[in-house]
């Protein structure tokens, strides 16, 4: 053992620090690939977090919740639970609701979590405590009769330097509403929900604010003594029938991890990715020191140093970097998670659920999964390497005239038939119908694509070698070929730079693809010319609902022709949260005849003007219909507050709000079966000829006068709308966008390696050059034409292999994770950009070992051996 | 010695490096010491000479042949090639005085493993810009005198060790440089063929070109028509015999 540690510490380390650049390269490509991934699950860790914080510390120590739809449950429930005691030891009702704070003092205003509260029901059993101010739980009468009066926590006290007394301003559904701060709350249980910035309302004021009529959101229940939770949900289900479901109050934490678990699915590939291209860096890396060590290997054995140990001479390098590199991957994530989730959650909050922005913690675990990874990745990259290491013969060591390594054409042979095979086993996988089945369909492409890259290399490079003979001179050929001459070793370098820029194209062309047809839709959709929000600039998580009188003020503005009311409403409904959409279907489709766009993809087009109004019929997603197997004719069963309703499904529509499922149904329904009388948004029509941005400034001032104007009020013209849909779009693929140009930097970082073991490997031949005459700027040339050629091959099989596998992401994991067909569309422009971009960085990346070709001294170079 | 022309001068030359040693036995801390592989050394040879170079390892015989290859630079002292003071050159016009008036021909050969022998003869001219076309013939014609006009497209894998010195001794020779230098051009071929390697070099020195050669072998050394012999970065001797041994069958 005591040898082994010599060996270890005058090779193993030694070497290291002899190749300084190229072990801190080696290092950082694991440390990037760790990072990633590390940040990616403190991402993921932290918003499940978010969602966790959100459904207990709100339901404090209730045992169930009594939950409806959006809009929420009718409050004679809370009598029938009275009259039941033996099951509802303890009850309380309660409305939650996110709303916009203006900001004390100048301070930025930001979105709060408003509860609404019933001080007269159950409260001992929910953890509320007064930390300054009168007890309002000791008083509640005077807190209750006092209009405008809230409390807030200590958290949102401190951040806005509000107090006892202190006014503030709150957007309510009647527009932005003073409220005084009655008392503050100690920063426990409720109060900590929603990263601590919580204000509670009496909940008749909460549901007057909110335009709740008489509905509360949800009921916390303490479960008598003796009942079980099962035994619990089965007895207050009976009871309360249909109107309202009985959930467990983490299954809301779990509905929205499942909700988001494509979406988190996707972001874990690409750092899974990341990680893969950080395993061709290691085994690039340890391939290079075994062929440059090679008299080392033999020396080493002739002395009598077992195969065994030679293998762990290698692995011991590859331990260390390993180490090292994935501690600092740790670290690097979790700055990297800060950064992700300050893009990410109000992704998340804007399409499914309503967090505030979490801390990010890498956990005592996640800490010992990113070494462990970091350690296993690179140890099982080194194998192989490693392995060829230490069954070299002495004798083949000795040779030292420059020879060409190459691929065999065996090797070669068998490369190509294992990516046939690859593209083969691909296409099986997606005919399979499972978001996994995609997902390892699209991760058997790339890899396909990267077996597939040597073949590429050396079919074009003979023709490339005599085109950059005539072009740029004999120094440019001597690099080009020496792709091919050392393609053992570069094709891992061209390999993971592929698979960088595969992975860049296809996820432009995912982008791109639903980018386009979600443009479409958008453009086509929405006839409206300007769209009334309030909260956010669309119909989201974070809308605020608001009175319908709020039309007469908008029809009163000159310029405009007409209205139409538009609702939200998610229903859950079997495993999916429903997203129903309900307006004024009579007019929409009346305005919608004048269009080209065939929003109708199966079912009676044009849609007649009454279609949905006659009879309680609705529109559907496709991506409804196809996860529910559902077809025009065929009936919807939904839930409301007056009990479950059934819908005709009358057409099948295009529609990528959410990838839940929607539906249309005309205001009508919404009103009679779930007494909505607020709205969301207004669609605004404007007169022939009137200018759209004037209109719209009229009403922004409109509704300013009456509303408030604060900015959460969103007066959008349907372009600046269209833009923001645009944005939204880019934001949730921006995470995707953050682990390619990871993916792409560390493959680089594998280029430099190659190119400086690549100079290393042909000291003695760039010393020939040298000696008959060529210049340092030929050798300069020699080698970042190298390195400008392996990247061109990779942009090109990158570019090539992309569109299999955009087609996988479309047409299998798009389809199979959201329900959408959308058609593919090759992202051109994204493909030339990025090959350009992989030519540039790999010529780049060969312009250091370059210049350190042109350094050589001459006769050292022709000495070394 | 045909002609009076000075083709290479050494003035007073010395060479040091700063050579690392490593401390014993721990071997962690290295110092520095100077070693003197040419210690003022003066020399003319004249143009058409055949010199040979001869002493024991470490004897300054490589230095000397980098000094006058242009590849490195003296400490002190003076090299002169063609009458020209490599000390005032700059890197630029030391690449193009080896292009263009010196041909190597080293021990390993050193042919680029991916060009073919006529691409490896044809690469001096090319790096120099000289156009394909025009050095196409001139590079076939110096291939068919070592004797390998039929073997033009072949790579360096493709050929044996006396062939790939003969395409060595062709790219050497395709510019026509008036001074050729061989580092221990037949130290890795049998005998032979080193035979016949050498009756090529010999062959190549003339009135207008000298050959300078560095060998271990005083049987080689004997056939040329002066031997400088080097000890400890001195030159001990300097005997001029005889006429080149051989005539030259193939001299271009």
């Amino acid at each position: 053992m005591s040898g082994f540690r010599a060996l270890v510490r005058f090779v193993s380390l030694r070497h290291l620090f002899t190749r300084p650049v190229r072990s801190t390269l080696t290092l950082l490509g694991v440390a990037f690939g760790v990072a990633l991934v590390i940040g990616m699950r403190a991402t993921n860790e932290s918003v499940l977090d978010a969602f966790d914080q959100l459904s207990d510390r709100a339901a404090g120590k209730a045992d169930l919740e009594i939950v409806g739809d959006e809009a929420g449950i009718d409050m004679s429930l809370l009598e029938v639970l009275d009259d039941h005691r033996e099951v509802a030891k303890h009850f309380a009702g309660r409305i939650e609701q996110t709303s916009y704070l203006k900001g004390n003092g100048g301070k930025p205003g930001l979105r709060v979590l408003v509860l609404g509260v019933d001080f007269f029901g159950d409260l001992d059993f929910l953890p509320f405590k007064t930390a300054k101010g009168p007890d309002v739980f000791g008083d509640a009468i005077s807190f209750v009769n006092t209009p405008g009066a809230v409390l807030i926590s200590e958290t949102l006290a401190r951040d806005q330097g509000l107090d006892v007394g202190s006014a503030m301003w709150l957007r309510t559904g009647e527009g932005l509403r003073e409220f005084k701060v009655w008392s503050v709350l100690a920063d426990d249980g409720k109060a900590r929900a929603f990263g601590g910035q919580v204000l509670i309302l009496n909940l008749d004021a909460a549901q007057v604010g909110f335009v709740r009529g008489t509905n509360i959101d949800r009921i916390d229940v303490e479960l008598a003594p003796g009942l079980t939770r099962d035994e619990g949900r089965a007895r207050l289900q009976a009871l309360i029938g249909d109107k309202a479901r009985v959930e467990t109050p983490s299954k809301r934490a779990d509905q929205l991890a499942r909700m988001t678990s494509s979406f988190r699915y996707g972001m874990q590939m690409s750092g899974s990715i990341a990680v893969l291209i950080g395993m061709f860096l290691i085994y690039n890396a340890v391939a290079v020191s075994v062929t440059e060590r090679r008299r080392e290997i033999g020396i080493l054995r002739s002395v009598g140093v077992s195969r065994g140990r030679v293998a762990g001479v290698f692995l011991a390098e590859a331990a260390v970097i390993g180490l090292v590199g994935s501690a600092f991957g740790v670290v690097l994530g979790r700055v990297l998670a800060t950064q992700i989730v300050g893009e990410f959650a109000p992704t998340v909050s804007r399409l499914f659920e309503n967090i505030n922005a979490p801390r990010v913690t890498v956990s005592r675990n996640l800490t010992l999964f990113g070494l462990a990874l970091g350690l296993f990745a690179t140890l099982g990259a080194a194998w192989l390497p490693s392995r060829e290491a230490a069954h070299l013969q002495p004798v083949e060591t000795l040779r030292r005239d420059l020879h060409a390594t190459g691929v065999r054409r065996r090797s070669m042979r068998g490369l190509v038939a294992l990516s046939a095979l690859g593209f083969g086993l691909a296409a099986a996988l997606s005919q399979v119908q499972h978001l996994s089945a995609g997902f390892g369909a699209g991760i058997l492409v790339f890899l396909a694509g990267v077996a597939l890259t040597p073949a590429v290399v050396s079919l074009l490079t003979p023709v490339a070698a005599q085109l950059a003979l005539r072009v740029v001179g004999p120094s440019a050929r001597l690099g080009v070929e020496n792709v091919t001459r050392e393609l053992a070793r570069s094709s891992i370098s061209v390999g993971a730079l592929m698979l960088a820029a595969c992975l860049s194209v296809t996820l432009s062309s995912y982008t791109h693809s639903y980018e386009k047809s979600c443009l479409e839709w958008i453009e086509q959709a929405i006839p409206a010319d300007m769209l009334v929000h309030a909260g956010s600039p669309t119909i989201d998580r974070e809308s605020v609902a608001y009175s319908p009188e709020w039309r007469s003020w908008v029809d009163a503005v000159p310029g405009v022709e007409g209205t139409n009311l538009i609702r939200s409403l998610s229903i859950p409904w079997e495993d999916l949260r429903l997203e129903v959409l309900s307006l004024e279907s009579y007019d929409y489709f009346r305005r919608m005849e004048t269009s080209e766009y065939r929003r109708i993809l199966d079912g009676p087009f044009p849609t007649p003007r009454d279609a949905l109004v006659k009879e309680p019929a609705v529109l559907v997603s496709e991506n409804l219909a196809w996860k529910k197997r559902l077809k025009p004719g065929d009936t919807i069963t939904l839930p409301s507050p007056t009990g479950p309703h059934p819908f005709t499904i009358h057409a099948i529509a295009v529609d990528y709000s959410t990838d839940q499922g929607w539906l249309m149904m005309d205001r009508r329904w919404t009103l009679e079966y779930w007494g909505q009388e607020a709205i969301e948004g207004m669609h605004v029509y404007v007169k022939p000829g009137e200018d759209v941005d004037a209109v719209a400034s009229r009403v922004r001032a409109a509704l300013a006068e009456v509303a408030g104007d604060d900015g959460g009020l969103f007066v959008t013209t349907a372009r600046v709308f269209k833009e923001e849909i645009r944005h939204i779009i880019r934001q949730t693929f921006a995470i995707s966008k953050a682990s390619e140009v990871v993916a792409l930097v560390v493959a680089v970082f594998g280029v430099v390696g190659t190119m400086l073991a690549g100079v290393l490997a042909r000291t003695r031949e760039i010393g020939v050059l040298r000696a008959i005459g060529a210049k340092r700027h030929q050798v300069v040339a020699s080698v970042v034409a190298e390195s400008a050629w392996l990247g061109f091959c990779a942009a090109l099989t990158g570019a090539l292999v992309a569109v299999p596998a955009s087609l996988v992401f479309v047409h299998v994991i798009g389809v199979q994770a959201s329900g959408w067909h959308v058609p593919f569309h090759y992202p051109w422009l994204a493909a030339l950009r990025m090959t350009v971009s992989v030519i540039a960085l790999a010529a780049a990346a060969g312009f250091v070992p370059g210049l350190r070709a042109a350094r050589l001294v001459v006769q050292d170079a022709l000495a070394y051996e | 010695m045909s002609d009076q022309v000075v083709a290479i001068e050494l003035l007073e030359v010395t060479k040091s490096y700063a050579s690392a040693i490593e401390d014993q036995p721990g071997g962690e801390s290295s110092d520095e010491a100077v070693v003197h592989a040419l210690r003022g050394v003066t020399l003319s040879i004249h143009a058409g000479e055949l010199v040979a170079i001869i002493g024991p390892s470490g004897s300054g015989k490589s230095t000397m042949l980098n000094l006058i290859g242009a590849l490195d630079r003296a400490t002190t002292g003076t090299v002169r090639i063609g009458g020209e003071d490599l000390g005032n050159l700059g890197d630029g016009a030391l690449t193009a005085l080896r292009r263009d008036r010196i041909g190597f021909v080293f021990q390993f050969f050193n042919l680029l493993p991916t060009l073919s022998a006529l691409e490896n003869v044809m690469l001096p001219s090319l790096l120099a810009g000289e156009k394909l076309g025009a050095v196409r013939p001139r590079a076939e014609e110096r291939l068919r005198q070592v004797g390998l006009g039929q073997r033009i497209g072949h790579r360096p894998h493709q050929l044996s060790g006396g062939e790939m010195q003969r395409v060595a001794i062709a790219r050497a020779l395709v510019n026509d440089p008036p001074l050729i230098l061989a580092d221990e051009p037949t130290g890795n071929l049998d005998t032979r063929t080193g035979e016949e390697v050498l009756e090529l070099l010999f062959g190549a020195a003339g009135a207008r070109r000298t050959v300078v050669l560095i060998t271990h072998d005083p049987r080689i050394a004997a056939r040329a028509s002066r031997v400088i012999t080097l000890r400890d970065g001195q030159v001990v001797s300097d005997e001029r015999s005889r006429p080149a041994a051989a005539p030259a069958p193939a001299a271009p």
